[in-house]
This record gives structure tokens, C-alpha cells and sequence, in this order.
């Protein structure tokens, strides 16, 4: 396999990564109370059918940026346009995971100034950038088992030592706070997941194996309906709706025999699914501007990029009352349509070029 | 945030800058100055604690008013905001 190049299964990784990421932490959807399961499980299907049109344009495309495809099939200014919409929603998503980073560790462990830790958080990740696609790639290869021990381990001690199953009946006694809770939760994390249209391109075996991305987005995806159950059941609807990691919260109560502070090693597992989301959205995001400014190279741009997200993540929050509160409710009315309409338009007007190209009758003498 | 500025600015121009210019990549060049300007220009707006230029909050949340619509549609109070 060359340098470029990654394999399904590993795309797959990133998949799972991707679908976790801060969302695991935050929950975004405990506003449905009780309910907040049922609201993960009713916003799945969005991530879902992105993820089904994403694949199905790249096989029809193969090996090209969908970028280059948007302007391909919607001709150059209309192209260009839906990619400016693309690469800013590339921007928002990395310069909230990179804020979202940073409230974690901010909370748990460090006491630096907001700039300080972007900083240390974007210069890790522009080395694994420089690195490139393949070992980014790797890396998630490498770590996915520890994210999955933590995880199962997170599981079982939960269910042994603090569930309390009756905090999650009644079930759907009001079926409008999960309606909320699922449009939230359909944005973050699992729309995002369109964020994997900037690597699709180097898949190598998509057309055959296409099948182990979409196992390890429902792994995912079935990891978040467990920890809202969980979460629900450890701290009550009530404590879930108003903490501001409910996951986290959760899991600092864990309790395993004499060993204290159990929750330092489900750190390390929170740390790993939103550092990897916050680099896969970064190396999207410099890809999207190097594709955007029709660039050959895009080494050069991480740095650069780096900067701007690190400035503007300080710029744009300053108090995290309002900030958490507009990224969950006001947010989705932004983006959720970018998700969903980009790769839609490109998938239809995609249908529309093949089908004219098809019928175009090859000239003879 | 100056100090920040001033690492990042020196990391371009030792990692990136020799082989641009030995390249004579001049358009990128100016891409990267450019973001390192716009970078500058909003981290010392920052230092300042000056609003003198256009937060992209602006935009984003400039969907609040829907984003309320859709609450009391579903009538969900405050005692559900976080």
C-alpha cells in the first residue's frame, strides 16, 4: 500500500473515532431527560444516510476529492460555492472540538490560559498532520483496542457497582424533549461524520470492503446509545441535564474494590476519541482549504491553519455558560443542513452528469 | 497570546519558508502570509480584548431566534436549558 493510501478497516477506525469524539463526553442530547437513549438512537440513522451518500459518490468517482467532484458535476461557480459552505463547516466543527478539548482538560487536570492549551493541543496534532493520512490512519489502528478495553471495562463497572435502572422508566412519558434531543444529537457528533469525505479518496478498497465502515460507524453509534443508558442511570435524568459532562460525572463515581481514582484511566480513553476527533476535522479542514485555493501541496497550510484556530477559538468563546448552551440548541440549525444538503446536491447532480455522459453517443466516421 | 503568535510565526518561517522561496512558490507564499496576518490581526484584537473585528459567533448564532422557535414549539422550558 503506498503512502497515500489507507485501507477500509482503517477508515473504519476513524469512523469510530469520529462518531465518539467529544460527543461521548458532553452528551448532547440529555435534554431529553430519561430519555436521552432514545433520543441517540432515533438520530443514528442521519449519520447513516450521510455516510451511505458519501460512499456511494466516492464509487462513483473514485480516487477523486469531493471538492474537485462538486465543481466536476455542478460546473466550476456553483462547485466552488457549495465548497466555500463545506470548508467553513470544516472550520466550525474543528475550532469546536478543539474548544471542546480544552474544556475537558481544563476542568479535570490543567490550570493554563484558554490559548495556551489550544496551542500545546493544535501543535500535537499538526505533527500527527505532517505525518500524513496513512500514519494518521495507523494511529487510530493502533489505539482502537485501548479505546475499546476502556470502554468495555467503563461498561461493566457501571453496570456492577452504581446503575440504577429504575431512573430510566417512565419511558417516553413526554416524546418532545427527545424530538429536541435527537436533532441535537443528530448534528453532534453523528452528522459529522461527513467530515470523512475528505478521506474517502484514499480508501483503496471501498468498493469491496465499504461494508466495514458502515460495522464500525453502528459500533459506535451503539457505544453512545450504552453510555446514555448508563449515564442515565448513574446520575438521574435530572443530574444528567444539568452537568456539563455527564459522562465524565458518571464515571468519577465508578468505584472497583480499594483502587481510588479509577476515573484518571477513562480519561485517558475521553482524551483519545476527542483528540482524534479534533485531528481528523483539522486534517479535513487543511485539506478543504488547500482543494479550495486549488493548491498542490498542503504541508505548508498546517501550521497556518493551526494558527487560525487556535486565534479564533479564543476570539470567538470567551464564557462557556453561553457557549455550551448555543453549540448544542442553535447550532444544529446551522450546520445540520450544510451536512446534509452538500453531499445530497453532489449525489444527485453526480446521477444527473453520469447519466448525460452515458447518453452522449460516441461519434464514428 | 503575542507569545503564541510570535512561536507560531517563527515555526512557519523555519519549517515551511526556505522551501517555498528555494521553490519560488510565490503564490503560496502569499496564502500562508496572508492566514499569518488574519491570525495576527484577530490574536492581538484578542490581546486587546477588542471587538473591533467581525466574530464569526455572529453568523453562527445568528440563528437563535429559530432555535427558540423550535423550543417553544415543543414547549420545552427552561427548566430543560442548560
Amino acid at each position: 500500500m503506498s503512502q497515500t493510501n489507507i485501507a477500509s478497516r482503517q477508515a473504519a477506525f476513524l469512523t469510530f473515532f469520529l462518531v465518539l469524539g467529544s460527543a461521548i463526553i458532553y452528551m448532547p442530547e440529555s435534554i431529553a431527560g430519561r430519555d436521552a437513549w432514545l433520543a441517540t438512537l432515533l438520530a443514528v440513522p442521519i449519520g447513516l444516510y450521510i455516510l451511505f451518500v458519501i460512499i456511494n459518490i466516492q464509487l462513483m468517482f473514485p480516487g477523486m476529492n469531493m471538492l474537485d467532484i462538486s465543481e466536476l458535476v455542478l460546473g466550476k461557480s456553483p462547485g466552488r460555492i457549495l465548497n466555500i459552505f463545506y470548508v467553513w463547516l470544516l472550520f466550525i466543527i474543528s475550532v469546536f472540538y478543539l474548544y471542546d478539548l480544552f474544556i475537558f482538560i481544563d476542568i479535570v487536570i490543567l490550570d493554563l490560559k484558554r490559548y495556551v492549551h489550544y496551542s500545546i493541543l493544535i501543535l500535537l496534532a499538526a505533527y500527527c498532520i505532517y505525518k500524513g493520512v496513512n500514519t494518521l490512519a495507523r494511529l487510530g489502528e493502533l489505539l482502537w483496542w485501548i479505546a475499546a478495553l476502556s470502554i468495555a471495562l467503563s461498561i461493566l463497572l457501571s453496570f456492577v457497582c452504581c446503575s440504577e435502572f429504575s431512573y430510566l422508566t417512565p419511558v417516553l412519558a413526554d416524546w418532545k424533549p427527545v424530538v429536541a434531543g435527537s436533532l441535537y444529537a443528530a448534528n453532534w457528533p453523528f452528522a459529522q461524520i461527513s467530515v470523512l469525505i475528505m478521506y474517502l479518496p484514499f480508501v483503496s478498497d471501498l468498493a469491496d470492503k465499504r461494508r466495514t465502515i458502515y460495522t464500525w460507524y453502528l459500533i459506535g453509534a451503539l457505544i453512545l446509545v450504552v453510555r446514555s443508558v448508563l449515564v442515565i442511570s448513574i446520575l438521574g435524568a435530572e443530574l444528567t441535564m444539568f452537568s456539563r459532562q455527564p459522562a465524565y460525572q458518571a464515571l468519577r463515581l465508578l468505584e472497583a474494590g480499594t483502587f481510588e481514582h479509577i476515573d484518571m484511566v477513562f480519561f485517558g480513553l475521553l482524551f483519545i476519541t476527542s483528540f482524534f476527533a479534533l485531528l481528523i476535522s483539522y486534517q479535513g479542514l487543511v485539506m478543504g482549504v488547500q482543494k479550495l485555493l486549488n493548491r498542490d501541496d498542503m504541508r505548508y497550510l498546517i501550521l497556518p491553519v493551526g494558527l487560525l484556530l487556535v486565534v479564533f477559538a479564543s476570539y470567538m468563546f470567551t464564557t462557556d455558560v453561553q457557549v455550551f448552551i448555543r453549540q448544542v440548541r442553535v447550532l444544529p440549525f446551522h450546520t445540520l443542513p450544510i451536512h446534509l444538503l452538500y453531499p445530497s446536491i453532489i449525489l444527485i447532480a453526480g446521477k444527473i452528469y453520469q447519466k448525460r455522459k452515458a447518453n452522449i453517443k460516441p461519434v464514428t466516421r | 497570546m503575542l507569545l503564541i503568535l510570535i512561536i507560531f510565526i517563527a515555526l512557519v518561517l523555519m519549517l515551511e519558508f526556505p522551501g517555498l522561496i528555494r521553490s519560488r512558490a510565490y503564490p503560496d507564499i502569499i496564502i500562508v502570509a496572508l492566514l499569518l496576518l488574519l491570525s495576527t490581526a484577530y490574536g492581538i484584537a484578542y490581546d486587546l480584548n477588542s471587538d473591533i473585528l467581525p466574530n464569526p459567533n455572529r453568523i453562527l448564532f445568528s440563528l437563535d431566534h429559530l432555535a427558540d422557535s423550535f423550543q417553544s414549539l415543543l414547549q420545552l422550558g427552561d427548566d430543560l436549558q442548560r
